[in-house]
């Protein structure tokens, strides 16, 4: 279809003439193959690249965990303990700030390090970066 | 159809990369077409269309399967397209200016004319009637995928549609693009 075809079209601009108008994008074909063929090359590059960053993290979030929980886990234990039988014996007014300002700092830097450890595990887990 | 491509979307989602060459090959001339229509510039539209697939597989988790999942890719192929367009031309009016003639193996008279009018009409459209056109009259789908994957109101689409069949009409009628 050309300008002048189009031009005969005057006032009858159809949804079939403007479909033939756009069709005139349609590139040819055959190259169909090598485009998939490049995209997949790139789909297959990216995810041994984020195989890498998994096999990397994985033991590095593991690690992290491990540690969160070997140097937090019994400190926080211990100041709940002390927290829950303070509170039981002396009621909540007896809980001595110290208890609860040991509490938050443990438990926030503990919260700290395994939500740091479970993002990256989150990321290592999933193929796609 | 329907149905295919949400299966293979399904697999791909668990990693499957077979299940996305499969969805590449069966959509790669929907979001090449499109991005064709859409950006006038046939180099352009096929680095644009292989970012929007390596998006669609870095994002394939997050496909809720609402919609077709053609519609998605479309979205995801217009967002492309928006972003570099920001990037590329923050000032000047793209929308206005005539495009380049789209590269092609063809060189015959013909063709070359075929195309110029092709340039001629996207160039008084705006992006998003030329959008909403692209998807509608060049790959086919209803008005309704067609706001799926614009994401834009059913009757904003409507609207694009019949304020871009009245350019297109008084653009040509007018003699104003020659």
């Amino acid at each position: 279809m050309t300008e002048r075809d189009f031009q005969t079209y005057g006032d009858g601009l159809d949804d079939s003439r403007l479909r033939a108008l756009f069709a005139l994008a349609d590139g040819p074909d055959e190259d169909g193959e090598a485009f998939v063929a490049g995209v997949m090359a790139k789909v297959h590059a990216q995810a041994t690249r984020n195989s890498s960053w998994r096999e990397a993290f994985v033991p590095a979030g593991l690690a992290l965990v491990g540690l969160g929980l070997v140097t937090f886990g019994p400190g926080l234990l211990d100041i709940l303990g002390r927290t829950v039988r303070s509170s039981v014996s002396n009621g909540l007014p007896g809980v001595s700030g110290y208890d609860f300002g040991m509490l938050a700092s443990f438990g926030g830097i503990g919260l700290v390090a395994i939500t740091l450890a479970g993002a990256l595990g989150v990321v290592a887990a999933t193929e796609r970066l | 159809v329907n149905g295919i491509d949400e299966a293979l979307a399904r697999d791909a989602a668990r990693g499957s990369r077979d299940a996305f060459e499969g969805l590449v090959r069966r959509n790669q001339g929907l979001v090449r077409g499109f991005l064709r229509r859409l950006a006038g510039d046939a180099a352009g539209a096929e680095d644009l269309a292989q970012e929007t697939f390596l998006m669609a597989w870095r994002r394939i988790g997050q496909w809720d399967g609402k919609g077709t999942f053609r519609s998605w890719l479309c979205r995801i192929a217009y967002t492309q397209f928006l972003q570099q367009r920001r990037s590329q031309n923050a000032a000047s009016a793209r929308d206005t200016e005539t495009f380049r003639l789209m590269d092609d193996t063809q060189d015959d008279a013909s063709g070359v004319e075929a195309r110029i009018d092709l340039d001629r009409v996207l160039a008084v459209l705006t992006p998003e009637q030329r959008a909403t056109m692209a998807l509608c009259f060049g790959e086919g789908m209803t008005q309704t995928e067609a706001s799926e994957a614009l994401g834009l109101p059913l009757g904003t689409v409507k609207s694009h549609i019949l304020r871009g069949r009245e350019r297109v009409l008084a653009a040509f009628s007018k003699g104003s693009v020659t």
